[in-house]
């Protein structure tokens, strides 16, 4: 199965600088090119699915039976401790990250 | 005896029999892999501490025995990579499932092996420590990602090595380098510990030189883990007796055997060709019916299904990697500074292009051509696999379309690439367990076949295997001179 | 043609679960002053390897939630990712839900702006995981102009319940009432403590305002809605609702389109303010867990869980209203959480009238909780005591006031009831010549009605009734009054 590949316009060029920055992703120009080949060829398996064969309601078949949740008893792990101590930016016993509102402001509080 | 060709039962009974020092075992794996490594480049660490400190080890099925980890799994006080840039240098500060049980069965864990970076590849050419070699043949790749671990085990490093399979990570390196290669069912070993790639398809399995050393692995791994939500509950049976049992007296009279319409000898290279032709006669000659059936769904719609559903889980499995609490952390001067150029440098273009897939893939306007289609694709190919296991017992299947192949030879090209998963990815969109072994003429290239086995059948699989080894053999150990 | 401006309010609010651990891993969610990330583990801290092991409490307080709710409760319930990068989110993705929830479809009572109750119907009951907390390195500790922040994952993957109401609130005050019994249930259920200041209660708003015609009632037009944040007292939900009316009616009386956008609540300065444009929508990418399997929730769990339902504060609130003849304004003083009710109802069990101490826990004893702080089992009065004191009064054994001082002993000098009795000098009988001797005194100082008591003009025994009244007062009612009318009747003898 060989999948289509399109000219790469500035459309697709746009695309993928987007999608690599949602996705966190520094890219230069030669990089946003390659995605954007890669994105594009890669969506010809979605042609591809679009002509299998529709049915809905099945089950999931990675989908494990009867599995039990586990009891409510605090526990407490050392791991924590070992991770904080080899943090890249630790002050304290806080983990640092450098200013958080910029030119992207994403305050995405709950 | 030359320990490095020393199968796992062996060096287990000897050392619990004190017939062998476990420090010995370690020593030739020491002494071995000092010596091919420059050329396979299979390791990315090797814990000398542990080596030295092996007559320590428990007693246990594996006693002694040395074994190695691909390194996305976490053994704590090792480094982890995943062979990547952005974790070089982690110290996993915690043991995955299967180290535990190992370490309690008495195996010494040597190391870690090379892989494709955070297994997204298959060819172990996008390790960002330099690719590794096929033992057979070092102009070529042992396949990927788990392919330092099949060339480890292919060279003789250890009997025994384990990796995550997703899609043929596993199986096809197992291919490629001639070695026994099992993947279970989904969710008979627990994931936790190993890094997920896509965490519906990803399964713990082994690399071996006998199915007898497969199945005693199976048996020390597969226990059921709280931890792990996707573990599941049920009592495993006994694989070793099974595989033991049918090594010695049993057949596959009454085994109905299929092997698939779709899967055309055209498509295959004929090295390929012929060690499926050898495996499924030997099946016939020990008694099986072999009988044909159509998978259309399954083998029509498999590639673009599988790589939907990779790029979607995988994008959305690494985007943890910020350089926030571990890992590679960039020079920024502001929070989104710190993203962009610690996941820019961290990851290499392999990687970021599986992860610019899936992130795209997930937005609104095409989860649902993309996603929710390949979810349902993907319940049709396991409905379509019970099905055949209705009028079958097992499935017999080359494991990859051709043999492996050269260094750089898909440069450029990660979809020429991802064909050698072609067959592969099958059991992992069904949750399926499968076992492959080398069907070629040891004079040449490894060329591997493969049995799927309904969920849960791993016993009969193993048996089945111990069957047909009997007239294929062990894997052999590698060396440069064949396969040219 | 007149106009009329009617706000549509719904409410989104985060309920901090009442479980020992996180929804995902064995930590402890007792965050509170603890040492920033010494509750943490693989799990919430998103290491590679790392995987959710869903906690079966929580679960189980969300499905008991959704039942006080009158939801319905979806067997199969699925966990979904819901991505997006900040820095107190370890793995980049929330665990949460999105298209199947724990429940759906119910319904909570407040008492409406119309004076009769009013339905506010609730969308959906869903389980997320919290996010960890952030501290900025400004002074005032806000996150503009912070060069860096600090990061303390303590609270992330505590188990939260979002609630979402439908847009059925009207006013502000009705806001406040949604969130006052929303409260109370959660209370009621075990489900959360319900804290608002402790951030165990958590409530955002979104509102528009509706332009009708006052006369036919005819809708002219819908306003682009606004959320707001931030908002974290019963008494700041009511004030941030009538700014925002205020606001948003101001901006389409000017003929203004408002815009969608997220609003911060100043409580300081009274007034919210933009946080961001919600048209540039984050696309949270949400994909089902692969790592957690559809949630079991059978009849049997539901039966089980219903049994296990204490009487809710509505049935309470009506039963006190019958059953003890009080009114409902302190009927449902008395219901607000589930242990002063319960203090009440064991004064009534320690033989105290229901009215008096209605009134008594109402006053002196929440006045004492105010006071001190702290709940209601560290009260220095449990109500065993309390109500034989008031069992007293009731009796006529002890005047009110009486009682109210042995009561300050009893609180803060921690005496027992015995021993302020006695410190009070209240509450003694006192001895049969003392108390003639307090007859006496005031037969004396009434000689006038002594007269017409003997001379056989107290028929119905109102004046001897009256003697006894004063020797009571003087005595500050520990004599018994019973007693006291047998010495007047022997000393009247002697006369």
């Amino acid at each position: 199965m060989t999948l289509k590949k399109t000219e790469i316009g500035a459309p697709e060029l746009e695309l993928a600088a987007r999608v690599a920055e949602t996705a966190r992703i520094s890219v230069d120009d030669e990089e946003v090119r390659d995605l954007a080949e890669y994105i594009n060829e890669f969506l010809g398996y979605a042609d591809a699915l679009a002509g299998a064969p529709e049915e809905a309601g099945l089950p999931d078949p990675s989908a494990v039976e009867g599995y039990e949740a586990r009891e409510d008893v605090a526990e407490r792990s050392d791991v924590g401790d070992s991770v904080l101590q080899a943090a890249p930016r630790r002050i304290g016993s806080f983990f640092v990250v450098p200013r958080i509102l910029g030119a992207q402001d994403e305050e995405a509080s709950i | 005896m030359n320990l490095s060709s020393m199968t796992a039962a062996k060096i287990a009974s000897d050392v619990r029999g004190g017939a062998l020092l476990a420090s010995d075992a370690a020593a030739a794996f020491l002494k071995l892999s000092d010596e091919l490594e420059p050329a396979l480049n299979a390791l990315l660490h090797i814990d000398k501490g542990r080596v030295e400190k092996a007559d320590g080890a428990r007693r246990g099925d594996l006693s002694g025995v040395p074994v190695l980890m691909d390194d996305g799994l976490c053994v704590r006080g090792m480094p982890t990579t995943c062979a990547s840039r952005m974790l070089e240098g982690w110290v996993a500060p915690y043991d995955s499932a299967a180290v535990e049980l190992l370490e309690a069965s008495g195996a010494v864990i040597c190391g870690k092996c090379n892989m494709d970076e955070f297994s997204v590849g298959c060819s172990t050419e996008s390790s960002a420590f330099g690719a590794a070699s096929n033992p057979h043949d070092t102009e070529r790749t042992p396949g990927g990602s788990a392919g330092g671990c099949a060339a480890a085990v292919a060279a003789g490093y250890a009997p025994l090595a384990f990796a995550s399979d997703t899609g043929g990570s596993l199986l096809q390196p197992a291919s490629f380098c001639g070695v026994y290669g099992l993947r279970p069912t989904y969710g008979l070993v627990s994931r936790w510990g190993a890094t997920s790639l896509a965490p519906s398809m990803d399964q713990l399995g082994v690399f071996s030189r006998t199915v007898e050393d497969a199945a005693i692995a199976l048996s020390v791994v597969s226990r059921p883990d709280p931890r792990d939500e996707t573990s599941d509950r049920r009592e495993r049976p006994d694989y070793v007796a099974s595989c033991r049992s049918a090594a010695g007296e049993g057949n596959l009279a009454g085994k109905r055997i299929a092997i698939v319409t779709e899967v055309k000898s055209e498509s295959l290279s004929s090295d390929v060709a012929e060690a499926f032709e050898r495996v499924v006669s030997l099946c016939g000659k020990e008694g099986a019916e072999i009988i044909e059936l159509s998978l259309p769904v399954s083998f029509t719609y498999s590639m673009p299904c599988f790589q939907m559903l990779l790029a979607a889980e995988a994008g959305s499995s690494l985007a943890r990697f910020d350089g926030i609490r571990y890992g590679l952390s960039a020079e920024a001067d502001s929070l989104a500074a710190l993203y962009l150029n610690s996941r820019a440098a961290g990851f290499g273009m392999e990687a970021k292009r599986t992860i610019a897939a899936g992130t795209y893939i997930l937005g609104s306007e095409r989860y649902e051509d993309c996603y929710l289609r390949a979810s349902s694709v993907r319940s049709m190919i396991a409905r379509e696999f019970a099905d055949a296991f209705m009028k079958c017992d097992l499935i017999v299947l080359p494991t990859t379309p051709s043999v492996a192949f050269r260094k750089g030879e898909y440069d450029g090209d990660p979809f020429g690439m991802c064909r050698s998963q072609a067959f592969t990815i099958q059991a992992s969109l069904a949750s399926l367990p499968s076992l492959t072994m080398n069907g070629a003429d040891r004079a040449g290239l490894p060329a591997g076949v493969q049995f799927i086995a309904p969920k849960w059948g791993e016993a009969g699989l193993l048996a089945a295997a111990s069957v047909i080894e009997r007239s294929i053999g062990p894997a052999q150990i590698a060396t440069q001179e064949r396969g040219r | 043609m007149g106009q009329i401006y009617e706000p549509v309010i719904g409410l989104e609010i985060h309920v901090q679960l009442a479980t020992e651990s996180k929804l995902f891993c064995s930590c402890s969610t007792d965050y509170i002053g603890a040492e920033p990330n010494s509750n943490t583990c693989p799990i919430c801290l998103g290491l590679p390897g790392a995987l959710p092991s869903l906690n079966a409490k929580a679960v189980e307080l969300a499905v008991k939630a959704a039942l006080g709710l009158s939801c319905t409760v979806r067997d199969g319930t699925i966990f979904h990712r819901k991505h997006y990068f900040y820095a107190d989110l370890p793995k980049a993705y929330q665990i949460s839900q999105y298209d199947r929830p724990v429940a759906e479809g119910g319904e909570l009572f407040i008492p409406g702006d119309g004076g009769s109750p009013k339905r506010i119907g609730i969308t959906r009951l869903h389980l997320e995981e919290d996010a960890g907390k952030l501290v900025h390195s400004t002074a005032d500790g806000r996150l503009e102009g912070a060069e860096e922040s600090y990061a303390d994952y303590n609270r992330g993957g505590v188990p939260l319940a979002e609630i979402v109401s439908d847009p059925d609130i009207g006013s502000p005050r009705e806001a406040r009432e949604y969130v006052s019994a929303l409260r109370r249930l959660v209370r009621y259920l075990g489900v959360s403590d319900g804290d608002m200041d402790r951030g165990s209660m958590r409530v955002d708003a979104n509102i528009s305002i509706t332009r009708k015609s006052a006369e036919t009632g005819e809708v002219i037009q819908r306003g682009e809605r606004a959320e707001i944040k931030n908002m974290n007292s019963l008494r700041s939900v009511e004030r941030a609702l009538e700014y925002e009316i205020r606001r948003q009616t101001a901006v389409l009386e000017r003929g203004e389109v408002l815009v969608r956008e997220t609003r911060h609540w100043n409580d300081v300065e009274g007034v919210t303010t933009s946080m961001r444009s919600k048209e540039a929508a984050l696309d949270y990418r949400c994909m089902p867990d692969p790592d957690l399997g559809p949630v079991r929730v059978t009849e049997e769990m539901l039966a089980a869980i219903e049994s296990s339902f204490p009487e809710l504060p509505w049935a309470k609130e009506a039963r006190f209203i019958s059953e003890y003849s009080l009114n409902e304004v302190d009927s449902a003083i008395l219901v607000e959480t589930p242990d002063l009710a319960e203090y009440y109802e064991e004064c009534i069990r320690s033989g105290a009238s229901p009215v008096r101490a209605s009134n008594w826990v109402r006053t002196e004893v929440l006045r004492v909780l105010n006071e001190r702080g702290g709940s209601i089992d560290s009260l220095p009065v449990g109500p065993g005591a309390l109500g034989e004191l008031i069992r007293m009064v009731d009796e006529g054994k002890l005047s009110t006031t009486a009682a109210k001082e042995v009561y300050g002993e009893m609180t803060d000098g921690g005496l027992p009831l015995e021993e302020a009795l006695k410190k009070c000098g209240a509450g003694e009988e006192l001895s049969q010549e003392s108390l003639a001797e307090v007859v006496r005194k005031v037969m004396d100082a009434n000689p006038d009605v002594l007269t017409e008591i003997l001379d056989d003009r107290d028929a119905k025994g109102k004046k001897r009734k009256f003697l006894c009244g004063l020797v009571m007062r003087e005595t500050r009612g520990q004599a018994n009054s019973a007693a006291v009318e047998g010495l007047i009747d022997s000393l009247l003898q002697g006369r």
